[in-house]
């Protein structure tokens, strides 16, 4: 393999071009089916992430990815990295990150963001308005539910 | 903020631990649904993060013990053992767990965690899942004796997991009467021939005692799911003088915080001068300095950890064809 082939450019929605290593991209099973295809050349645009959220995907995947001795490190270190990761993103970024890595198909990326998501949700309110839920009971069956949920002891 | 596709809606909610999804249920329709729906519930019990409780089973009462709580009987909160409206059973209030032969708390078995196998005051075994309050009652093959073991399992049966319960009882130290009961079938049958079942314990904590010796060692793994499973050894506690004699003693169940380095154990004693046994639960407290707490209690206690899950109970399986 070439220097030139080693490195691929990645187009956000916003047309903001990021140059990366093969191996942190090809994370993505997308972008790798892409690459298999042959059908797109060195540049690959992709078409539903935005140039500030594909650079934080590009920060994840440089830290996961194995690049000629540079995947040594410890999985509590990728772990207490993961967490700071996460840590302070707000719940529309964090969202925007889980479609993404929904979109680009990076397991390890969905399963990270969305557990930061179920983990940062905490009360009935907040699931209502971040998840965009309306309450379609009738008063009968929320008054039937109150019920149930008496049988469960609280934590 | 952006609009999630269900499917990623599920994927969020599938990583929620038990005791938070139950409260979710009443939020819309569609999320009560997809929280009865077998696919998700064991979805949610591989992924979400375990949140265990522990359990203490005592004078008939089931309480909720954390392992930081003062040892005083009188201080710890009872569950009342609640049957979901509807049922056939009305004598909820005199209900009370005697026993409890099985908790499917195991994080490798995905279809029966968050589940209890209990015997009740009125003689009945009762499947319950603690944190959905669903229960199945199933009426034993003979009546209970104080010999009479259960318990919970499926069978390794890919296509439908199906529930079963081993019956068996202690004659003059032997295991006899095997009897089996089928959940699809609702009947009792005598077992002749060999039946795998999987019946777990959580087997990721172990106690260990070489014979005679006067400390007990703590082992643990985090890694039960892979082949190689590699134990090691987290602490090591001083056996209370009272033991010592009985050089086979171990507790008979124990749970242990490796964090704060404390073991709950649960045992009989007997002590030199009576021939009457006497229970005691013991709390050590292993960082220095060293401190044991010791309560007496009248009748035999069980303590376990528990892990909450929305696995369903299975029910009577009805004839009509059940949804997908």
């Amino acid at each position: 393999m070439s220097k030139s082939e080693k490195k691929i450019v990645l187009k956000s929605l916003d047309n903001e071009a990021f140059e990366v290593e093969k191996a942190v991209a090809l994370q993505s099973q997308t972008i790798w089916v892409m690459c298999e295809d042959k059908c797109v050349g060195n540049e690959i645009p992709l078409e539903n992430v935005t140039g500030q959220i594909l650079a934080k995907v590009i920060d994840y995947c440089k830290k996961h990815a194995v690049v000629d001795g540079d995947g040594d490190e410890s999985s509590e270190e990728l772990k207490n990295w993961d967490t700071e990761f996460t840590k302070n993103m707000d719940q529309s970024t964090l969202f925007n990150m889980i479609l993404a890595a929904n979109y680009l198909n990076i397991k390890s990326l969905l399963n990270l963001t969305c557990q930061a998501v179920a983990d940062k949700t905490k009360t009935i309110d907040e699931f209502h308005t971040f998840l965009n839920i309306e309450n379609n009971f009738t008063p009968e069956e929320e008054a039937q539910i109150c019920q149930e949920n008496l049988w469960a002891f609280d934590d | 903020m952006p609009h999630l596709p269900h499917e990623l809606v599920e994927e969020i909610l599938s990583r929620v631990p038990a005791t938070s999804l139950k409260r979710l249920r009443s939020i819309c329709r569609q999320w009560k649904s997809l929280f009865k729906d077998r696919r998700f519930t064991e979805k949610n019990f591989r992924k979400a993060p375990k949140q265990s409780l522990v359990l203490l089973v005592m004078l008939m009462e089931l309480i909720t013990f954390s392992i930081s709580d003062s040892l005083n009987v009188a201080d710890l909160s009872s569950i009342e053992f609640k049957v979901p409206f509807g049922l056939e059973n009305s004598l909820s209030n005199l209900e009370k767990v005697v026993e409890v032969f099985h908790c499917c708390s195991n994080p490798i078995s995905n279809n029966c965690g968050g589940l209890l196998l209990c015997t009740t005051s009125l003689v009945k075994l009762v499947v319950w899942n603690q944190c959905l309050g669903e229960t199945r009652w199933i009426q034993p093959i003979r009546d209970y004796n104080r010999w009479s073991r259960y318990s919970l399992g499926y069978e390794n049966n890919k296509s439908c997991h199906s529930y079963k319960i081993l019956s068996y009882h202690h004659v003059n130290d032997n295991l006899v009467g095997y009897e089996i009961y089928d959940f699809n079938s609702d009947s009792w049958r005598v077992l002749v021939d060999v039946v795998v079942l999987d019946c777990l314990i959580e087997p990721s904590k172990v106690l260990h005692r070489i014979y005679g010796a006067s400390k007990m060692d703590m082992w643990v793994t985090n890694n039960i799911d892979s082949e190689a499973v590699v134990w090691s050894k987290s602490f090591t506690i001083d056996i209370q003088p009272i033991h010592l004699e009985n050089l086979t003693y171990i507790p008979s169940s124990f749970v242990m915080d490796e964090e704060k380095k404390v073991v709950v154990c649960c045992n009989a004693s007997k002590e030199p001068t009576s021939v009457q046994k006497e229970y005691v639960i013991e709390k050590y407290h292993t960082e220095s300095p060293f401190i044991v707490e010791t309560t007496q209690v009248s009748c035999c206690p069980l303590i376990f950890s528990y892990v909450p899950s929305f696995v369903r109970v299975q029910q009577v399986r009805r004839k009509r064809k059940e949804r997908n």
